[in-house]
Parts: structure tokens; sequence; C-alpha cells
């Protein structure tokens, strides 16, 4: 709308304006600031504002600058201070703005970079939007909640297959640094475009630049149509970095509202705990395990806590939320990690070694759990993934020991042949989403041994070849699991049928690996 | 009760003994005034090293021509080492004197200097409107609000000016998107 003129608007405006021109008297409540440092103003006056409420500065400039009260005490308040602070000066004024911290709600903001206010940083100009609503909310209670029992399809076959998601979960993703946790949150938000997911990916303190990296990456894929970005990146205030997540969280709530289901993204939180910290420790609230205020544990759960599954009554809408947060050399038992661990539903593991040692998605299945788990997985992928895990347990276990012997038995040799195919199939390449359906046919090979004739180094390249043959030649049996959902005796023969056949035909691309020798000396090599 | 409001109150009591609540004020807002504008003194009046008794002597000899009251709170202050609380526990006791003497003070902001008289009849009726006993009105020009007044007491601030009213204005449009 920006630059465009409504003549008519301007002249009932004006008239309006002229009629009751006599009666317009503004009255505001002020105060005056008695000092301001750090991002922080201690305020005297403003004896009737309520906590969170909005206040405006007037700086030197003349410009108005938005604080959010947040210390109210018996003769000042304590204001945190969103935006440049420097050109408070002791002495102005502040102003009551009578409305809390609020943000702008709707199918306008998708596709849009915002920050933690809801200001445009896009360039793009204004947010139209019909809404506006509270950062903070209280989550709701048991009555408008039903149990998760719907998936929310990532499109990562080691998380669909073994740490399901389900809509309205919090589940954490945890790891080291450069362990690939962003990478995993923006394939999930890629990987919404078919099921109708709105995302909003929160980042917390991060780099501007990786920001733009992401945003990039989600228009690439043609995601942002359906997402909203929140910026509350290191450059900015820690006012801001501190309300980004209520903020993105509020957007989605929207949604979940409306009925329909939102995926909200915190990246990460572990920046935002620190953001709070010097917050409060700027505002002298007393320090205590880290350094950490003693609310630490309240502001991430009333934040988590707010993802949920409206039953049928209220729209039956959802808001999942996948927070991260990033350990340091591996250590998940810092105070941030185990709140976080604790107050969420799982979490996802992401190990430096693993990564390192090239299987990625670098998921450490061992350690990673869905408590709501299986509930919300489709009946096909329980089916085929049902033994996955514990038979990745079996063979991470004899490997270990396997690592010390030479002579092995036939069985063992198998269990480690079957181990390595199954580790290999779970590998998966950065923005690159797989529909479910596809996934359950994947690993339906994997666990029925149709891999068996297959180097483990050549197991990408038969997935990559078996999914488009699925697609070209037996679109049913993959159509049939998409719409039943279900891997029924007679669809698990076709596809059984159909691998087998596949196989047959199968040659591994620019192998450099090995001349194709008799499979069954390849097996346990 | 936080440190403030401690000494405000325990002032206020005090001086009210005495009967010297507005002289107080009056002689602390002076000793507030002399350290904005005196460097040097700001800097002996704030400065740790200074040895209390050195302290307590100087300050003596500077409020010699105080109430009592004023000056024994100074040095108080200064024995406790509270002497940054200064200014915040001047602004609480002028609020508790105020309210005790139901007084209220309004600052009146005008586009052009008001006579005497329209000086004199506001300020009746906003006795009457404020239900105060009295009212002190201080009258400030500033041309850059164009028309109307501004009245600020307290923590209100009713604006009436033109200035104010095309702010709105402004506001309105651009929330309607107009602009």
């Amino acid at each position: 709308m920006a630059g465009r003129l409504r003549p008519e608007e301007i002249s009932s405006i004006l008239k309006g304006a002229i009629t009751d021109y006599e009666g317009q008297v503004r009255t505001e409540e002020v105060g005056q600031v008695l000092e301001v440092g750090d991002g922080i103003a201690r305020v005297h006056g403003l004896a009737n504002v309520m906590y969170q409420e909005m206040v405006e500065f007037e700086d030197a400039r003349g410009e108005k600058i938005i604080g959010l009260a947040l210390n109210l005490e018996e003769d000042n308040v304590g204001v945190i201070i969103a935006g440049e602070d420097r050109h408070i000066q002791e002495g102005s004024t502040v102003r009551r703005t009578g409305k809390l911290a609020s943000v702008p709600v709707g199918y306008g903001v998708l596709g849009r970079v915002i920050n933690a206010l809801g200001a445009p940083m896009d360039g793009r100009g204004e947010i139209e939007t019909e809404d506006t609503r509270p950062v903070e909310i209280v989550a709701p209670g048991i009555i408008r909640r039903q149990p998760v029992n719907t998936p929310l399809q990532t499109g990562i076959k080691a998380i669909d297959s073994m740490i399901p998601i389900g809509r309205g979960q919090r589940e954490l993703i945890i790891g080291d640094r450069q362990t690939g946790k962003t990478s995993l949150a923006i394939d999930t938000i890629i990987n919404q475009a078919e099921e109708g997911v709105k995302c909003i990916y929160v980042a917390v303190g991060q780099k501007d630049s990786s920001i733009a990296g992401v945003v990039a990456a989600l228009e690439e894929a043609g995601a942002m149509d359906y997402t909203t970005v929140i910026n509350a990146s290191a450059s900015q205030s820690a006012t801001l970095q501190y309300l980004a997540p209520y903020a993105g969280c509020a957007i989605g709530e929207y949604f979940m509202h409306q009925g329909e289901d939102a995926l909200v993204i915190y990246d990460d939180l572990s920046k935002h705990a620190v953001a709070y910290r010097q917050m409060m420790l700027l505002l002298r609230r007393p320090p205590g395990r880290e350094a950490y205020p003693g609310d630490i544990f309240y502001l991430h759960s009333r934040l988590l806590e707010r993802a949920a599954r409206m039953s049928d009554e209220y729209g039956g809408g959802s808001l999942t939320a996948l927070p991260v947060v990033e350990t340091k050399a591996g250590d998940i038992s810092a105070y941030i990690p185990t709140n976080v661990i604790s107050i969420t539903d799982g979490q996802i593991f992401l190990d430096v070694d693993l990564f390192n040692a090239n299987q990625r998605p670098a998921i450490d299945v061992g350690n990673s759990v869905s408590r709501v788990g299986s509930s919300a997985q489709i009946k096909a992928m329980k089916k085929v993934a049902g033994t996955l895990k514990l038979d990745l347990s079996q063979y991470r276990e004899l490997a270990s020991f396997a690592q010390f012997g030479s002579d092995l038995d036939k069985a063992t040799q198998e269990t480690l042949a079957r181990g390595e195919r199954l580790t290999a199939i779970l590998k998966q390449g950065e923005r690159d989403p797989m529909p479910v359906e596809e996934q359950v046919a994947v690993i339906f090979g994997a666990t029925q041994g149709l891999l068996r004739d297959v180097e483990p180094d050549d197991v990408p390249d038969w997935e990559a070849q078996l999914r488009d043959y699925l697609r070209d030649s037996h679109g049913e049996i993959l159509q049939t699991i998409r719409e039943t959902k279900e891997l029924s005796d007679e669809t698990a023969d076709r596809l059984r049928r159909a691998i087998e056949r596949f196989n047959e035909g199968f040659e591994p691309s620019e192998s450099a690996v090995s001349v194709s020798t008799a499979p069954d000396e390849e097996d346990g090599s | 009760m936080s440190v403030v409001s401690t000494y405000a109150e325990a002032l206020f009591e005090a001086a009210q003994e005495r009967g010297n609540l507005e002289e107080t004020l009056q002689d602390l807002k002076d000793f507030a005034g002399a350290l904005r504008e005196n460097e040097e003194l700001r800097r002996f009046y704030y400065h740790a090293q200074v040895t209390k008794p050195q302290k307590r002597r100087v300050l003596d000899q500077l409020t010699e021509g105080m109430q009592q009251t004023a000056r024994n709170f100074l040095k108080v202050l200064a024995d406790k080492d509270r002497e940054e609380y200064l200014e915040e526990i001047l602004l609480r006791y002028e609020e508790l004197v105020k309210d005790h003497l139901g007084r209220v003070e309004v600052e009146l902001t005008t586009a052009v200097e008001l006579p005497g008289e329209t000086l004199r009849r506001i300020e009746e009726r906003l006795k009457e409107i404020l239900g105060r006993r009295e009212v002190v009105l201080e009258n400030r020009v500033d041309e850059d609000i164009l028309g109307g007044a501004v009245f600020r007491f307290g923590g209100m601030m009713l604006d009436g000016s033109v200035r104010g009213q095309l702010e709105g204005l402004r506001e309105k449009m651009l929330e309607r998107g107009v602009v």
C-alpha cells in the first residue's frame, strides 16, 4: 500500500478530525528517565504501568523508541529498551501506551521477514494483517487440548522412522555447533509444502549472514510462501532477542486457533537464555546457576507449553515446536540443555563424530527419543520401521565388539552387513526431504534384506534409482501407501516383487568402489 | 521497602515533627541544584575516598543557612554511604510533601504567554477539577506546540495542543495506510 494515496480516505479522516476537533484532548501518563544504559532504563513515575506493557521513549532526536516495563518497583520502573538507546537522556519523557507487547498475526505475515515487534525487515513495505496478538499468552489448558495423533512429516528418514514427531509436539534438536541442527529444521520446513503446515522460523542471536542464507534456501525451495522468518540477530538488542520466540509463538498460535497446523522453530534457545540473562543481570535480579536468573526454567517452559494440539471443539488446530539448543563439546548435562530436555517431549541428538564420519544427518539414534512417539506415525511406517531401532542398536553393540576379532561366525557377519546397510539407508542429503511413502518403500527394502547384494557405499545410489523406478513404473504402489497410510500384506508383496525386479537390473552408476563381483563374496566384507 | 522510600519517609516524618516540611524540601532542592551546577561540589560529594569526618565538616560549613532537618539528613546520607540516592529520595520526598499538603504542581505549556488574569482563572478551575487544596501553576511558553495548551501534573499529561492533534491525525492516517 506504500505510496498509494486514497483521496476519499483522506477527506473522510480530515472531516472526522475537523468535526470533533474540540473534543480531542489526549490524556497520557508520563514518567521521566532516571538513568539509562546497557539497554536498560529506570523510570520515575508511570505509577499505573502494567507488567510487560510497552512504553514509548522520546529521545533527543525526537524519535520514538519502544521499551518494555519489566521491573515494577516501589519507586521506579525498570524498562528494557527495544532499539537504539544512545539518544535517550536522563530526564527524557516516557509515556505509557496501554498496550502489552504484541505482534501482527495472520496470513499477511507469511512470506515475510520481520523483527520481534512485527516490523518488516525485508524491504517489501508494510505488513497487512487482519489482527494483532500479545506475545505473552497463557498456554491452553487441558480442556482445550487433545492427545497428539497426527504425524508431522519432517521428510527425514531417520526421524520419521525412529523418532516420529506429532503435530502439537515439542521436540528438541540438540547438538554441538556445526552438526546440522539448522539444516534439519530447514529441511522440515521445506517438506511442509504439500502438508499444509504454516511455518515460522525464529532466529535468535544469529549472524545476519546465516539468516540471509536460510531465507535464500527457503526461497529457492519455494518454502517462503508459507513461512514467516522472525529475525532477532546478534546485532539487535537483547530485548528483541528475548521477545522473538514469544512473537513467533503468537504468530503460530493464530493459525492454530484458525484450526490450521503450524510449526515454529526456535533457533536457538541457548542464545535466547543468554539474552535473557544479560537483561536480568542488568536489571539487578539475583543470578543463580551459571549466572542465569531464577526464572530461566519458566522462561522456556511457558514458551514451549504453548505448543498444543487443540481439541476438535476448539478447531482441532495444532502448533508444533522444534526448539534448538546448542551444546558445548557434547555436554547435554549443562544447565540450559537439561532444562529444555526436561520440558520437551523428546530430543533429536546430533553427534559431532557421526557428522565427521559422514553419517549425515548426524542423528545419534541411541540418545534420541520421541516421547509422544509412535502414536503419531502412519501405520505403514510403524510396520516397516518397527524393528529398525533395535536392529541398529544390536549392530552398534556388535560393531564395537567386532573391531577386535577377525574370525566372525556367519550369523555375526550377517548382522554386521545388515547394520551397515541400515546405517547407510538413513543417510540423506541436505535440502532433500522425502515423501513418507517413498521412505516406507526404501526402509522396507532395507529391513527386508533386499539390500543384501548392494555394497554399503552404493546404497545412496540404489535408493535414488529405486525411488525413480517406483515413481515411474509403480506409481500405484506409492499412491496406495500414501492414500491408505497402511502397508497391507498385499501391497507389501507387490512392493517386494517390484524391488526384486529393480534389483535385477540395478547397476551402481559411476561406482568407484569395486567392480561388480559375485554378490555372495561381497557380503560382510 | 526500598532504600529510596525508607529514607524519604524517615525524612518526611522527621521534618513533619519539626514542622518544616516545605523549608526542608526547598533547602534540599537548592542543594541538589548546586550539585548539578557545581562540578567541584559534585565530585566532592560523591567521592568515595573523602573520609566521613571530613565530609561532615565540609557539609556543616556549606549548609549553615539550612534547616536542621535538611543538614542532618545530608550528613546521615553521607555516613551511610547513600549519597547516590539523594536525587531519587528527593523526588519521593517531594511527592510525600505534596500529598500531605494537598498541593499539586501543574506545568502549563502554551504557545503564547497568558495574561495573569487568565492564569488565575485556569488555576481556580483546576482546583475544582482536581479537588486539591492548592494548585501551583507554572506557565511555560513553547511556540512549537502551535496553539492550545498542554497540562502536565504528577504522572499525567493532558495534551490539548494543536501539534498534539496534528500528530494524532498523522498516526490515524498511517494506521489506515493512507500515506
